[in-house]
């Protein structure tokens, strides 16, 4: 960890510069104070922001980019401020870090400005981890070792002056990945409907098809029968049909966007009141072939 | 999903008109489901007069029809509204010379070419 220790205050009895120790040395630091809560129980955090320009203190000699940058990483990232607010201390955060890449086209928040932090690691400068309290991002569930590798691969085109990234807010990942798998999903649809129209089949709809078998003949048959259930999925969209085949009911299932089915032809929308219209297999009589 | 003690209807003209499943050939300690395209052991319980077939006579089948879904490899599900076999000999031959019904397409990489061409319908 570090320890540090109050070296002046103003008349307010404000902090305004400690004396840090750490790892990489001790260091001076002016700043300003932030008014921090904390649950009880836990380690009061250090209510101190260190002020622009004053983040690179000692060298940080022989260390590679590795665990140890990583574990400092870690602990900063585990460091967004628990203080009450959460914006707050971000942008005070935003304020404090010097370096703020450009490059990152789009960095998700919390990500960004730890790889501003983490770009006075790529020149060998001493990172402090500035410890506000622990555990803001773990008890997230938020995993910094990917993104430290990440900023590493990027150029070290730092700009002296604090200029303040997009702000994009950055949910869990899982949350994250979630809707990554949407956008996908969006996008694939978008594709096959670009391709082909596809009308909009509902229960209820007296469809005709023509599905093309690829495997063994190069024949398409024709289907005719009543949709009686649709599930949306996105690309894996579904729809149910029955028809009467040779005196036998027979159900399939087919999806929407299947390459196979070549057309599909809306002849009459029955009245329904319900999505799923599986009364239907008791009753056999009114079924179109 | 076809199982010892399941009624099934036959779709043949071999004489027999339903069937009652006494063994999955192939399952392991009785365990397995029969699905279409697997071939059962089976007792006839209802058959018309004066025909080769006779009621409680053990026979081989066929399953082509179940209620229980199959899924085809492209994507495509299909499920019946009953459970029918085929009363087939040892070699997979039909017994009987008509086929009514529509017949799956899988059943023909199976082996069982002669029901499908027999069929009016395939799936």
């Amino acid at each position: 960890f570090y320890r540090w220790r109050s070296l002046e205050r103003e008349k307010s009895g404000r902090l305004v510069a400690i004396q840090r120790q750490d790892r990489g040395g001790t260091s001076l630091l002016q700043g300003f104070r932030v008014q921090a809560r904390c649950d009880p129980g836990r380690r009061p955090p250090l209510p101190f922001v260190p002020a622009a320009g004053q983040i690179s203190c000692r060298p940080f000699s022989g260390d590679p980019l590795g665990e140890t940058t990583g574990h400092r990483m870690q602990s900063l990232a585990r460091t967004v401020c628990r203080a009450g607010t959460r914006g707050n201390p971000l942008k005070l955060m935003d304020c404090a870090a010097p370096r703020v890449e450009q490059s990152f086209a789009e960095p998700l928040r919390s990500c960004s400005w730890i790889r501003q932090i983490v770009s006075p690691i790529i020149p060998r400068d001493g990172v402090q981890a500035y410890g506000f309290c622990t555990r803001a991002l773990a008890a997230r569930g938020f995993s910094t070792v990917g993104t430290a590798e990440v900023s590493v691969e990027d150029e070290d085109s730092s700009s002296p002056m604090v200029e303040h990234p997009p702000r994009i807010k950055f949910k869990r990942p899982d949350k994250t990945a979630r809707h990554i798998m949407n956008i996908l999903n969006k996008e694939a649809v978008d594709k096959v409907r670009t391709e082909r129209t596809i009308p909009d089949v509902q229960p209820g709809c007296i469809v005709q098809m023509r599905v093309q078998v690829p495997e063994n003949k190069r024949r398409e048959s024709t289907l005719k029968g009543i949709v009686i259930a649709r599930r949306n999925a996105g690309i894996a969209t579904t729809f149910r049909l029955r028809r009467l085949v040779a005196g036998v009911g027979v159900e399939s299932v087919f999806p929407l966007y299947s390459p196979n089915i070549k057309e599909i032809k809306i002849l009459d929308r029955k009245k329904v009141r319900r999505a799923k219209l599986y009364y239907l297999r008791d009753r056999m009589n009114a079924l179109k072939k | 999903m076809i199982q010892p003690q399941t009624l099934l209807n036959v779709v043949d003209n071999s004489g027999a008109q339903k069937l009652m499943c006494i063994r999955v050939i192939g399952a392991a300690g009785n365990q397995r489901y029969a699905r279409i395209g697997d071939v059962i052991v089976a007792v006839i319980k209802d058959a018309l007069p004066q025909m080769p077939l006779e009621r409680s006579k053990v026979i081989r089948a066929v399953i082509v029809h179940t209620c229980k879904e199959f899924k085809c490899e492209d994507g495509i599900i299909i499920r019946y509204d009953d459970n029918a076999a085929v009363i087939i000999d040892q070699k997979g031959n039909p017994k009987g010379t008509r086929v009514f019904g529509a017949i799956a397409e899988e059943l023909r990489e199976l082996n069982f070419t002669k029901i499908v061409s027999l069929a009016p319908e395939v799936l």
